[in-house]
């Protein structure tokens, strides 16, 4: 196709992606990625489009992804044409009818309204200022009305992975293409593939998958290894519990990824793309499906690709619940139709992969970051970020803490900023540890919780990178969570090395003693034993890094695990048997929760108020758990 | 017809490369009877041309594929951390005494399954169950036996 | 000049593709292993062989069967971190397995069988140790008719019922098992696996009588002689040598 040809093609696709993304008139967009459907997206989508025809008022439906900030779903975006963009939360079927009948009444209604968006600035292509976009409607705005800039939790992001994400239709290539999109794969196509790698690789890009290993290092060795067929392939197995930001951008900006991929496949020579996807995201799945289809409908994928030489398709293939399989050669397995299990590297993928040939893995967020770096060039992105981890990182923010979402913030921002700056701090309990890594990672407690993010720094304090952010209230056991890990990791070794497939129950059986009051001092040095011997012999990660929760756990917690061994007391009130529960008259407001989780009905109502029956009770803690204003408190057992 | 003839209906209409891959094949088992019987390892062993230990291997490794039947109904439970911080535990506890079985197991009466996974991403709704594929959040302890009781109805 | 690796502070010379293992072994050095069997692919699962590498490589921990002999390459096998993960892994083995002969003979060569007595576990005479040397064989020489299955703690090997009618009974699994736990024995007419519950049938010399050889065995290699009926052309020595190479594969 001739340079003319592809830009008139362009600019027909940018003309209708910019129609459909600030259409005449009002659009109402619901998110509708998983949490969103989870908390009842899809039933308000239903509604709107009930509501639209009861009422007899015209506007556009429309979905999107994910904007991260889940705590709010299900989110609804009203974009009136010449005002601006209404960002609703917690919009369920209910507050449907009210908030189109404000429409109707020409009126924005301010019940759950959290925002308004004034102007667009994708990162890929210039600014669209909604306000002043086209001759508008008039219609009542309320006041005052805050603007997404100033919300604490998009104040200090950085969008780049997830620049479209709740912006787009993540399936609509126009709005992709609207945005900037596969302007870097023009792009790409006309540079010699040594560039392409040369840029990525000066860029300083390094895997997100938590490893670090520098991509375009990566990207390099395969393109140097020999062989006609290569692969790239896409690790979308995300396995680490309590982490779902590659899943976000999955089913929020498909193509970003399929245009990484593709990339990445031009610059290595490589003729198939795989997206290896973990099963528990079926969304993601159909969402990717009808990405490629369009991309391959419009030539951006498939055989000559924008009408040039260059031939590349890509498939999802679905993994089938195995953590193990996130592993490189163990990934590799699972798509040969084997068994997950890791092999001995050297050799490494890039050089024997997939069925033999040079295969380059990277993670999800990895391949988002390719278009942008090859559109803005590595100079910036190389100014975004520390010294030796540049540009930004994306995590899942959840657990005790008050707006759990998706965030991405630039390296280097102190991990305390994500959790009380971004996103509100832990809640009542206060601020106990933040888990990064997940089950290889480790726990930051409060004194180490402003080190910034950046690989170097991480890995110092025994956390790593590759998994989402879990915070940890006051309320939490770290025996507990220690042995929550340890419990991952037996079910989830493929128990081909003796190290993992052993020692991982070993050390699951010791911390069992411990949290169950039978712990001895001298299990503390077999478990630092043990954590040695799986560290340095097993044969994958998964094993090497198995032990990382424990001894961060008890590098920093120690006190707690002498606590359940000299004491037989679990002080956060967790661990059932090592405490005793009483109620603080004086504080408890009598709202009887307490009485109706109770596991053995060891508590009443009297006339003092609520009552535990001490010899019925056989501490499960349920209690302590839910009592709003923390007026049930563990005690030990003999005071 | 027998279950071997009749599963291997069920692969017609598959393309060759789909017909290669046992995980595929599992999978289609799988949807199909709610659980893998043994005689279909042996009729994708024939089809794939793999030797039936690794076609066994291949079902035994993944939790996806289960060589017993299961219930009517199979409740997951999700012990990943942002559920576990969120009680995951007691929810999981609650569920097999309610059930009476344990996680893993099918009721005595064969209706309702008890299984765990590890993760499936939706943490910011934490702790989640999924119940015949529909996932459920911010569950309470005092939803569950309402829970069980629509299901047993 | 010939290449050289250091193992233990001392020099050795090494062919070719040689691994670590292979050069200390030649030498009368002691490297415990598991999983490794001269006749099979090393398979790196055991991590008993491990030795440390100081020099020439990724330093840190290696399992010696998959390490390949290069130039410069500087290892020990008894540094203290070897010493102190090698013990680990023997004691977790003899804690699942406290009764198993072999796995004492391993743990007596290193030294460390002071602790057994203390230890506590299933007592089993003859134990699986999960090695997979039998599977390995059977994949290489046989017919895949084992294969582990499961994952985790809870991996086994097995053999599905449908395969044992591909079982050759040619016994390299026997063979190679280093605990015993995998047996054949001889009955009327067949020989018989009570691990896996194969049976195969025995063939008898049609002018003695005599059971000699599995019929699934013979029949393999008289298919194999009918594609080699040419052989009957050749000399004694290139028969040999041709009728070798189609029935070992």
């Amino acid at each position: 196709m001739e340079q003319d040809t592809i830009s008139a093609k362009y600019n027909e696709l940018k003309e209708k992606g910019l129609l459909s993304l600030y259409p005449k008139g009002i659009k109402i967009t619901v998110g509708m990625s998983t949490c969103g459907i989870v908390a009842g997206a899809d039933k308000t989508y239903e509604t709107f489009g009930q509501g639209l025809s009861d009422l007899n008022l015209e506007a556009r439906l429309t979905k999107t992804g994910c904007l991260g900030l889940c705590e709010e779903e299900p989110l609804v975006y009203i974009l009136v044409e010449g005002k601006g963009r209404y960002i609703y939360g917690r919009i369920g079927p209910g507050d449907v009818y009210a908030l189109l009948s404000g429409l109707k009444n020409k009126k924005i209604p301010k019940q759950n309204l959290l925002c308004k968006v004034r102007e667009d600035k994708p990162l890929l292509g210039g600014a669209v200022n909604i306000e002043e976009l086209k001759q508008g409607i008039e219609l009542f705005e309320p006041p005052g009305l805050q603007d997404i800039k100033a919300l604490p939790f998009f104040a200090r992001q950085m969008k780049i992975a997830t620049r479209n994400s709740g912006l787009i239709d993540p399936i609509s290539l126009e709005e992709y293409v609207a945005m900037g999109g596969y302007e870097a794969l023009k792009k790409a196509l006309l540079m010699d593939p040594e560039d392409i790698i040369e840029t990525v690789m000066l860029s300083g890009l390094r895997g997100r998958g938590g490893a670090g290993f520098p991509t375009g290092a990566k990207w390099h060795l395969t393109r140097q290894s020999e062989g006609k067929e290569k692969y790239v392939i896409c690790n979308a197995d995300e396995g680490n519990p309590g982490a779902y930001m590659d899943r976000s951008i999955l089913e929020g900006d498909p193509f970003s990824v399929l245009e990484g991929m593709t990339i990445g496949g031009y610059a290595m020579g490589a003729q198939k793309g795989i997206i290896y996807l973990r099963e528990e995201y079926p969304l993601a799945a159909s969402i990717l499906n009808e990405a490629i289809k369009r991309a391959m409908d419009q030539g951006f994928l498939g055989e000559h690709i924008l009408g040039g030489d260059f031939s590349f398709h890509i498939e999802v293939i679905k993994g089938h619940r195995a953590y193990v399989c996130g592993e490189e050669t163990a990934l590799i397995a699972s798509i040969e139709g084997k068994m997950g299990e890791p092999r001995p590297r050297p050799p490494f993928p890039t050089e024997k992969g997939l069925h033999g040939r040079p295969t380059c893995i990277n993670n999800v967020q990895t391949w988002a970051y390719v278009p942008p770096i090859i559109a803005l060039g590595h100079e910036w992105f190389r100014s975004i970020g520390t010294e030796y981890s540049k540009g930004t990182k994306v995590f899942s923010v959840v657990g005790d803490v008050q707006k759990s979402g998706v965030v991405e913030i630039p390296m280097g921002t102190p991990i305390g900023d994500i959790v009380n700056g971004i996103c509100g701090g832990p809640g009542p309990w206060g601020l106990k540890a933040v888990e990064m890594g997940g089950p290889g990672g480790g726990f930051l407690p409060v004194s180490l919780v402003n080190m910034p993010v950046s690989y170097e720094g991480l890995l110092e304090v025994g956390a790593a990178l590759g998994a989402g952010l879990v915070v940890l209230g006051q309320n939490r056991c770290m025996v507990d969570m220690a042995l929550h890990f340890m419990e991952f990791a037996v079910k989830e070794s493929c128990g081909k090395c003796l190290p993992c497939r052993e020692g991982t129950l070993e050390i699951l059986r010791i911390l069992r003693d411990i949290a169950e009051g039978r712990g001895v001092l001298a299990d503390l040095r077999v478990l630092e034993d043990l954590s040695t011997a799986l560290k340095y012999a097993s044969l994958c990660g998964l094993g090497q890094t198995a032990p990382n929760p424990i001894m961060s756990a008890l590098k920093y917690f120690k006190e707690e695990f002498l606590a359940h061994i000299s004491h037989k007391f679990c002080p956060a009130g967790v661990c059932k048997g090592l405490f005793r529960v009483k109620i603080d008259r004086y504080n408890c407001n009598n709202c009887g929760e307490c009485m109706i989780v109770c596991s053995n009905q060891a508590i009443s109502k009297t006339n003092n108020g609520y009552d535990i029956d001490v010899i019925k009770c056989n501490g499960c803690g349920n209690c302590i758990y839910i009592c709003p204003i923390k007026a049930i408190k563990p005690i030990r057992n003999e005071d | 017809m027998g279950i071997s003839e009749e599963i291997r209906n069920k692969f017609k209409g598959l393309t060759s490369e789909e017909r290669s891959r046992p995980a595929t094949l599992l999978k289609r088992v799988q949807a199909e009877y709610g659980y893998v019987p043994e005689d279909a390892l042996e009729v994708i062993a024939g089809l794939t041309g793999l030797p039936l230990s690794q076609i066994k291997g291949v079902a035994t490794f993944y939790a996806s594929f289960s060589l017993r039947p299961r219930g009517t109904h199979v409740i997951q439970i999700c012990q990943g951390t942002a559920c576990h911080v969120k009680g995951a535990k007691r929810l999981k506890e609650r569920l097999e005494s309610l059930l009476n079985t344990e996680t893993g197991q099918t009721t005595e009466d064969g209706i309702i399954t008890l299984e765990e996974v590890r993760c499936i991403g939706c943490c910011n709704r934490a702790p989640v169950v999924v119940v015949d594929g529909r996932t459920k959040g911010r569950i309470n302890i005092r939803e569950l036996e309402p829970l069980i009781r629509d299901l047993r109805d | 000049m010939a290449k050289t690796i250091s193992i233990d502070m001392r020099e050795f010379e090494f062919d070719a593709g040689e691994t670590v293992l292979s050069v200390a072994k030649r030498n009368g050095i002691f490297i415990p292993t598991l999983c490794y069997h001269e006749a099979l692919k090393p398979y790196g699962a055991c991590r008993l062989c491990l030795v440390e590498v100081l020099e020439g490589d990724k330093p840190g921990l290696h399992a010696s069967c998959l390490l390949s002999a290069k130039q410069g390459l500087v290892v020990l096998t008894v540094s203290d971190l070897v010493l102190k993960v090698r013990g680990v892994l023997i004691q977790l083995l003899l804690k699942r397995y406290p009764k198993e002969k072999s796995l004492m003979d391993i743990a007596k060569a290193c030294g460390i069988e002071d602790s057994i007595s203390t230890l506590t576990g299933e007592h089993q005479e003859k134990a699986c140790l999960l090695c997979g040397r039998c599977v390995r064989a059977c994949e290489e020489m046989g017919r895949s008719v084992i294969g582990f299955v499961s994952r985790g703690s809870e991996r086994a090997v097995d053999a599905p019922i449908g395969s044992h009618k591909e079982c050759l009974g040619c016994r390299a699994c026997e063979n190679v098992c280093p605990t015993g736990v995998v047996r054949f024995s001889l009955h009327d007419g067949v020989i018989k696996n009570d691990l896996w519950d194969i049976t195969v049938d025995m063939a008898v010399c049609p002018i003695c009588g005599r059971s000699f050889a599995t019929v699934p065995l013979i029949d393999k290699v008289k298919t194999e002689l009918e594609a080699l009926s040419e052989a009957i052309s050749m000399c004694p020595a290139c028969r040999r040598a041709e009728l070798l190479k189609r029935i070992c594969v």
